[in-house]
């Protein structure tokens, strides 16, 4: 598969937010075992390394254990720990910057919300 | 340093290459440890292929070098059971049939796994009994990586492996290899033109010049060194007084490359970005290719 | 030795056209012409016999066929003589009909030393060998045995089976005009003997020939282009170098003893039989009764008579020298 990694930050960080996202979106379950270092470096063209480092931090942060001799498996309850802190962090950085544009471009915050409502958003 | 040391791949002290009055290795050393893959970049004649040919016992040299724990000079027979190397696309014999390479590498090379090159081979469209004359050179590769990969060797040296070949064979390759061969047992150095492929497999880099290492660092200390800033036409002063490495005009904004510098202080003079290797590279070898 | 034997075989992948095919295709047309000049013979005797007899004994009744057969039941002695010496002369020199094969395969070897290490370095499969746990001097010496064994019992191979089938033909022939001498040849131990003979000289080949193997294998490995022009070119304008000064220089050089014993060794030692010219045998102690023009029993003895010749050894100790020259040149010399 060819990704374009973007040249804002490190690789094992974007690939630690792929997999986060497919930790929320639900494709990787609790429970499941991620692909194993070698498939991702394999199917992504990285180092073993790199893969190995994203790995690690999904350890630090606690989404994710290490089996000896099976492999990383997702922990119970990973996404909802995963759901409280990305809403943390939209609230706390990406709301007020989005808040920011929409204030910079006029746009009407009420109307937006209606229309959002009215649009069936979830 | 020890001068044969077993727990790098490998250790170069002081090697030196000279042709009469030209040198085209100069006194380099540095180490590869095990377990990586390392990328060694540089223009031609720069030395990289001569440093490949000392690497393998195929030229004489000066200077200290142990491969594997060998010297390449006085041990190259025992050290051509444990490396292996692929020097240029298709240099296999002509006249070489895929199962007599088979059959001649499993009498030869006791640590050739035959099992294993079928396997390999078995997911190409080779046949036995095809000659490599009438393989197009994809193919040639396919067969000559089916082979190489099939012997358990701690270290593997390419050079400039994928030259020439078409975009799917090139993936092909390196996923083959990352996939089926690599692991933390061994070792594989690459030199290639084609920087911005391998760039995300290395896990070191070396950077080499007119016969010397310019550079020579873990691609984790790369995204840590290396910001590229577009700086902020009002900040280019302060930019300026923190000593880039490069600098060049895009789009009338200036950007510049800083080795070593926080990254949250460039933030404050303009956009940043982490440089790739090419950039890097062309920002180091400017003035080799005047 | 395992590697040995994948090696050979591996000279044998890469040179079989030169190895079998092109020795195999000269033999059919040898045999081919055979045929041809048996066939001509045939219908030109045929005639000659007809015409023959319409003038002579018309009733012996027994004159149809050839005129070397003269009458069976006169003169039974007389034909049973000439039959036996044809049958001996056939059995005796068969093997001289694949004359050209054996020197065909000495080309071959000639021109397989020769090219073989500057091919490798031509197209650079080298590095292919190169990156495999086989060293330089055990694949000189694979090459060294392919030429200097291999090749000559491929060539006595298939001389052998060329004499015999020519051997065959003729008696088959002979017994078409009515000589009968099948059985005379085929008892006859010489016809047994010859490829047993041929055998024994292998190893003196080999010896003989080293000074020639090593020095092609030697130009083979250091030449950058135009291999044969230096191999040689060296020696003959080594030669012409010393004639000059000879001639014009008025040094006390013998120019014919330097082309015999230098330059036809380092060139031509490939050539069978060459350590006959030595003179070894001479006329007066040949052993043998016969004195056919080719002669395997006194090659044979002149070939191991010849170990014990100065001429010989020195020889192979120079073609050993050239062979490590041409190890150290494969092992050090940069291939790129």
């Amino acid at each position: 598969m060819t990704i374009t990694w973007n040249d804002k930050s490190p690789i094992y960080l974007q690939l630690k937010e792929r997999v986060v996202g497919m930790m929320l979106d639900e494709v990787i379950k609790s429970g499941d075992a991620l692909p194993s270092v070698r498939q991702i470096a394999a199917e992504y063209s990285l180092n073993p390394i790199t893969v190995s480092r994203a790995y690690q931090e999904l350890v630090d942060e606690e989404l994710v254990e290490k089996r000896r001799g099976m492999g990383m498996y997702v922990i119970d309850g990973a996404r909802d720990k995963l759901l409280t802190s990305e809403r943390e962090r939209f609230i706390r950085t990406e709301w007020p910057a989005l808040l920011e544009r929409i204030k910079r471009l006029g746009i009407n915050l009420d109307l937006l919300l209606s229309a959002a409502k009215e649009g069936g958003a979830a | 340093m020890n001068a044969t040391d077993k727990s790098t791949a490998v250790t170069a002290t002081g090697l030196t290459k000279r042709y009469g009055k030209q040198t085209a290795v100069d006194n380099i050393s540095f180490d590869i440890p095990l377990g990586r893959i390392v990328g060694l970049i540089g223009p031609n004649g720069s030395g990289k292929t001569t440093t490949l040919n000392a690497l393998l016992g195929l030229i004489p040299f000066d200077g200290q070098l142990s491969v594997l724990g060998f010297d390449p000079r006085t041990q190259r027979d025992a050290l051509m059971n444990e490396v292996c190397f692929i020097a240029d696309v298709a240099i296999l014999p002509r006249w070489l049939r895929v199962c007599d390479a088979i059959d001649f590498l499993a009498g030869v090379h006791p640590k050739f796994n035959r099992a294993k090159a079928e396997r390999y081979l078995a997911l190409t469209k080779l046949q036995p009994t095809m000659k490599v004359k009438s393989m197009s050179k994809g193919m040639v590769v396919q067969l000559h990586l089916a082979l190489v990969m099939a012997i358990d060797a701690r270290l593997l040296v390419l050079d400039e492996p994928t030259l020439g070949l078409d975009i799917l064979y090139r993936k092909q390759f390196y996923q083959n290899l990352l996939e089926d061969y690599f692991d933390e047992q061994r070792t594989i150095i690459i030199t290639t033109h084609q920087v911005e492929e391998i760039e995300t497999i290395l896990s070191d880099l070396m950077f080499i010049r007119e016969g010397k290492i310019v550079l020579s660092t873990s691609m984790e200390d790369f995204a840590q060194r290396y910001v590229e800033v577009m700086v902020e036409p009002d900040r280019l002063a302060a930019a300026t007084a923190l000593g880039p490495i490069d600098q060049c005009a895009v789009f009338g904004k200036t950007v510049m490359l800083f080795d070593g510098v926080a990254k949250e202080q460039l933030q404050m003079l303009g956009e940043t970005r982490n440089p790739g290797v090419a950039d890097l590279f062309v920002a180091t070898m400017k003035g080799s290719y005047v | 030795m395992k590697t040995m034997q994948w090696l050979i075989k591996r000279e044998f992948w890469e040179n079989k056209g030169s190895f079998v095919w092109a020795p195999t295709i000269l033999a059919g047309a040898m045999i081919l012409l055979l045929f041809i000049t048996l066939g001509i013979s045939n219908s030109v005797h045929n005639l000659q016999v007809q015409y023959s007899d319409s003038s002579d004994n018309v009733d012996s009744g027994s004159l149809v066929t050839s005129n070397v057969n003269t009458t069976t039941d006169i003169d039974g002695h007389v034909v049973h003589s000439l039959a036996t010496k044809l049958a001996e002369t056939l059995g005796n020199a068969y093997m001289g009909f694949s004359l050209p094969i054996f020197l065909a395969l000495a080309l071959v070897i000639f021109f397989y030393c020769l090219n073989g290490l500057y091919d490798e370095r031509r197209d650079r499969s080298i590095l292919f060998w190169k990156s495999l746990p086989v060293s330089d001097h055990i694949t000189i010496i694979s090459k060294l045995v392919t030429a200097g064994v291999i090749i000559p019992l491929i060539a006595i191979g298939i001389g052998f089976l060329t004499a015999l089938l020519a051997l065959l033909i003729g008696c088959i022939a002979l017994s078409v005009k009515g000589i009968h001498i099948f059985g005379l040849v085929f008892s006859a131990p010489e016809v047994y003997l010859a490829p047993i003979q041929l055998l024994a000289m292998v190893p003196i080949y080999l010896l003989w020939a080293l000074p020639t193997l090593g020095w092609l294998m030697m130009v083979s490995s250091w030449a950058r282009s135009k291999v044969f022009l230096w191999a040689v070119g060296m020696p003959l304008l080594s030669a012409l170098l010393l004639w000059w000064m000879q001639k014009i220089a008025g040094l006390d050089v013998s120019v014919g003893w330097y082309m015999k014993h230098i330059v036809s060794r380092l060139l031509l030692s490939v050539l069978p039989g060459r350590w006959s010219d030595v003179g070894l045998i001479d006329p007066e102690h040949n052993i043998n009764v016969h004195h056919s023009a080719f002669n395997l029993a006194d090659t044979l003895h002149e070939a191991w008579m010849s170990l014990g010749t100065v001429e010989m050894w020195v020889g192979v100790i120079a073609g050993l020298v050239m062979l490590g020259v041409a190890v150290y040149m494969r092992r050090w010399r940069e291939q790129g």
